[in-house]
């Protein structure tokens, strides 16, 4: 913006930025606060707003207290397998429908932008009931079954943009070069839009991870639990321990968010695709 | 010189034979999942079935009459047109806000905007249980701090009072959804061309007349798109009412997706459960229509025909 | 090396017709031009040819094949792209190779081919290099280098020079005029550049709105150009038209136009009296202050402005009717505004196209026909033009 402003404005501005970003930011200070407790230190009161003294060994703790190892090596393989399955799916459609014109194409690209809309909550109950008969609750694979059917949409279509995006004449020199559909795909396409699928398909990762719904739906055995799931049953079990309960959502949060600051510039590009320039 | 037939029904179901191996994952991942589940929400409705997924009596429109008849799964559609409108309208404002100061140049820019990645990249569920902490009326951060800047001294029990903690879960959704939004905006004031701003300003504009005359009319689109994504995003939000009162107490803080959660694992109501979902399906089809009329312009038209 | 044919060859999208009905040969081993503004259709014509367009009517063939249903690979052609589509993720070396692997040669085969064709441009130095590394230029001999490295029958390329700048532009186009006599190939061009097609082309193929407006060797479409297209198109500055009306008259015809009167001394068609449209370039518009003998007079002009080019110079004159034409003027003369000066041309220079249908007519070929009365000193002005046409622009 040119607009000069004046030093008053300026000044009431910024103190309102700081004080949403406070609020905004503030959770996360308690987060830290908390995992850093002792445990005597969880029922003072008042409560002391940073801990007496601040006890690192939470973070070592907690992995005896709450199954994590297993919520975490779950959740990398819900997410994982989440990601895989959404580029075997995703990737060939995207290109057939950024590249090819077939009979129907128009139909296909309406279906996959509306059903970017369906909600998980929709599908819940006829899809436990199928996963009931496919005998996959209390299964990895039924988490990454519906987590990866409910993001391959969004990832179709971010992906269309990325392909269609590619210039023509690059494609067609390599018709001329004798390369097929598929030959064409792996040595070109997917090779040139590597920042776009590396992002689309790390947003599916973050978003099976941090999955909740099916999971706490599917999954009753605690071995199979993700963070999530997991985490969400300590707060029931126990009077809550809540220093060992953020340790441990801090070390859940962490991967997530590390791979958000590398996606996420990209990724609000793909959001908003169509609507920016 | 021989004239080419037109395309025939033999060349398009080549041109189907071409691409089918390239959708089949896609398709028959979704349709397996995504169709089956839909339509088989739409027979269950139709009939009364129990936990196991065993239908016992088909019974028409039977579990929608009793449902509108049900005074908590009316109420809980009010409350989660409440919950949508309030959470999205407050965060679109506040987001616009955030958007406009951090598009300026000032130090810790960079900073400010990677921090509201936190709150977006946490899940619900772990930001939920964090809020869920904050609002401990014992321990909790939230009594201290209002006590101590002098606000109240109260020993406010959150998620006891219906009054308290449905205001209390608009302000997490709020909390949750303002950092996509900012940062969505945010990408949509750096699509606007700066010769505009320029030539305004030449013309006069001066601050809050640049804003209402060439910023918000410059990023309609986008914020078409982030008041969308938001409505359907906050309208099936499950985690943070399940995790703060799961509806609770007595209902009187269920939404329609709460509300469907429970007639389907807590009272084992299958064949109702999925009338809740096809209730809510049609609305959300109203608004991915809306949606589909906003964001496929300029990507669905057809381009040349291409044999190869 | 083939030759190729299209046969009433038409592509259609949807409801507007990007090519219609063009019937055209290509000699084996010829340099051809499609020339035409943007839109005309050359290039969908070229992608036709190459296959990466399908067409919606008519033949095409390659050598003796019809390829017209051939998927591009088969077709033997290659092609260089305007933007050069070199493939940004592979060094010089991998997109020259690449086509070829994927042909299945044998590696050794492949090195052969890659070293001469990379000797061949010089290009050895950059064979390591990806494409953002190179300059346009390089660029460039990479696009060319990948379809001459395959050794087609015929060899396709769309505007291959618009994308560098002006003086690299020359340069290349030099060099592939040599390139192309050592290729002896068959070769397709596409060009809205009629500097490119004029020195380039063996015969080039003037397009608009989709339709074949003329063929012919660049000093056809020059001193016979078929109508008012082709003649307008062609040669900066452009040719200047003037409206008028041709009749019979006692030495001859008479073209009278507002303000402008000359008899040509030539027997009248059976069509007179009929409105025409006067084409005169500038470089056969002489502008000086005193009449010539013995060339045909348009009468007086006032100077509007005077355009230096170097070594040649352009009035622009208000004529009788009030419109403005362009004529040539002594190279650097020192000609103020406002400054009255006799118009001269002669007759061979002079083309008549009819004003309702643009098309050519043939007045001059009565002189031929009838050459009696002709004067010998237009003859010989009609060889020095010629002779130097095509150095003009």
């Amino acid at each position: 913006m040119v607009a000069q402003t004046s030093l008053v404005s300026r000044v009431a501005l910024y103190t309102l930025l700081v004080v949403v970003l406070g609020v905004m930011l503030f959770p996360f200070f308690e987060l830290a606060a908390t995992a850093l407790r002792p445990t005597a230190d969880l029922f003072a009161f008042p409560p002391p707003w940073l801990p007496t003294r601040p006890r690192f060994h939470n973070f070592i703790d907690v992995w005896r207290i709450i199954p994590l190892r297993s919520y975490f090596v779950n959740t990398v393989e819900i997410a994982g397998g989440t990601m895989l399955l959404n580029a075997v799916a995703a990737i060939p459609a995207a290109y057939a429908l950024a590249r090819f014109r077939f009979p129907g194409r128009q139909a296909v690209l309406y279906v996959v932008i509306a059903t970017q809309m369906f909600a998980p909550v929709v599908l819940l109950i006829a899809s436990f009931r199928l996963m009931s008969q496919l005998g996959l609750l209390n299964s990895l694979w039924g988490l990454i079954l519906m987590d990866a059917a409910t993001t391959v949409p969004f990832t179709v279509w971010m992906l269309t943009g990325y392909f269609a995006a590619l210039p023509r004449e690059i494609e067609e020199a390599a018709i001329l070069d004798r390369v097929g559909r598929w030959r064409r795909l792996f040595d070109l396409f997917i090779p040139l839009s590597m920042p776009g699928i590396v992002t689309a398909l790390v947003f599916t990762f973050i978003l099976a991870w941090n999955e909740f719904l099916f999971a706490v739906t599917f999954v009753t055995d605690d071995s199979k639990r993700p963070l999530t799931a997991g985490l969400y049953t300590f707060v029931g079990r126990f009077s809550t321990q809540w220093n060992y309960l953020m340790a441990g959502s801090a070390m859940a949060s962490i991967p997530v968010l590390l791979l958000f600051l590398v996606i996420q510039r990209r990724l609000i590009a793909g959001l908003t695709a169509g609507a920016v320039k | 010189m021989s004239s080419l037939p037109t395309p025939t029904t033999s060349r398009r179901l080549a041109e189907l034979r071409g691409v089918a191996p390239f959708l089949a994952p896609a398709v028959v991942l979704v349709g397996m999942f995504m169709f089956y589940p839909i339509g088989m929400s739409v027979w269950m409705a139709l009939n009364k079935v129990d936990q196991f997924g065993h239908f016992s009596k088909f019974v028409g429109v039977g579990n929608f009459t009793s449902l509108f008849s049900d005074g908590d799964f009316r109420s809980s559609i009010y409350r989660t047109i409440i919950w949508t409108a309030a959470v999205v309208v407050v965060t679109t404002l506040i987001s616009l806000f955030l958007a406009v100061v951090l598009i300026r140049r000032f130090r810790f820019r960079a900073v400010a905007r990677s921090l509201l990645l936190l709150p977006w990249a946490t899940s619900l569920v772990i930001s939920t249980l964090l809020w869920q902490w904050i609002a401990n009326p014992d321990f909790g951060a939230l009594n201290h701090l209002l006590s101590s800047i002098g606000i109240s001294h109260d020993r406010i029990d959150w998620l006891a009072e219906p009054s308290h903690s449905f205001p209390l879960m608009i302000g997490i959704a709020i909390w949750a959804s303002i950092p996509p939004t900012t940062l969505m905006l945010v990408a949509g004031l750096q699509g606007i061309d700066a010769s505009l701003y320029e030539a305004g300003a030449l013309d006069g504009a001066k601050g809050w007349h640049t804003f209402i005359d060439i910023t918000v009319p410059q990023l309609r689109p986008v914020l078409a798109v982030t008041i969308l994504l938001n409505v359907i995003f906050v309208f099936n939000s499950f985690p943070i009412i399940w995790v703060l009162t799961q509806g609770g107490p007595a209902g009187q803080t269920d939404t329609l997706v709460t509300y469907l959660y429970k007639q389907g694992f807590q009272l084992y109501q299958m064949g109702s459960a999925a009338a809740v979902a096809i209730v809510i399906f049609a609305i959300l089809l109203v608004f991915s229509i809306v949606h589909t009329r906003l964001s496929w312009r300029g990507v669905l038209q057809e381009k040349d025909e291409r044999l190869w | 090396m083939a030759s190729v044919a299209l046969g009433g060859v038409s592509k259609r999208f949807g409801d507007t017709v990007a090519v219609e009905r063009v019937d055209l040969e290509v000699a084996d081993g010829e340099f051809l031009v499609l020339l035409g503004p943007s839109g005309c259709g050359k290039t969908t014509l070229l992608r036709m040819i190459a296959g990466l367009e399908v067409a919606s009517d008519g033949a095409i063939l390659i050598g003796d094949r019809d390829v017209t249903r051939v998927h591009p690979a088969d077709r033997d052609v290659a092609m260089v792209f305007q933007s050069y589509a070199l493939y940004p993720h592979m060094t010089v070396h991998k997109n020259l190779a690449y086509g070829l692997r994927r042909r299945g040669m044998p590696k050794r085969e492949i090195e052969e081919r890659v070293a001469e064709t990379a000797r061949l441009l010089e290009l050895e130095p950059l064979l390591a290099r990806l494409p953002a590394q190179l300059s346009g230029g390089q660029r460039q001999r990479v696009a060319l280098g990948r379809a001459i490295v395959r050794d087609p029958a015929v060899f396709l390329l769309d505007e291959p020079l618009s994308n560098l700048d002006a003086k690299l532009r020359v340069q290349t186009r030099n060099e592939l005029i040599r390139l192309r006599r050592r290729l002896a190939v068959t070769m397709i061009y596409v060009t809205h550049d009629q500097v490119e097609a004029m020195t380039m082309g063996d015969r080039i193929v003037v397009m608009n709105g989709g339709r074949v407006q003329q063929v012919g060797t660049p000093l056809e479409l020059f001193d016979r150009p078929n109508n008012r297209f082709v003649a307008t198109f062609l040669g900066t500055p452009q040719m200047n038209e003037i409206e008028g009306r041709l009749s019979r008259a006692s030495r001859g015809v008479e073209f009278v136009a507002e303000g402008i009167q000359f008899e040509l001394p030539i027997s009248a068609g059976s069509e007179h009296p009929r409105d025409v449209l006067l084409g005169i370039r500038p470089h056969h518009l002489w502008a000086a202050p005193d009449a010539v003998p013995g060339r045909v007079s348009l009468g007086r002009g006032i100077v509007e402005f005077v355009e230096h080019l170097g070594n040649e110079s352009f009035a622009y004159l208000t004529i009788g009717g009030g419109q403005t034409i362009a004529a040539e003027v002594e190279a650097g003369s020192t000609l103020s505004v406002g400054a009255v000066l006799e118009l001269t041309t002669v007759p061979e220079r002079l083309h008549f196209f009819d004003l309702a249908t643009g098309g050519r007519l043939d007045v001059l070929q009565d002189v031929g026909s009838d050459n009696e009365r002709t004067p010998v000193g237009a003859r010989e002005i009609h060889g020095e033009g010629a002779g130097s046409d095509g150095d003009d622009d």
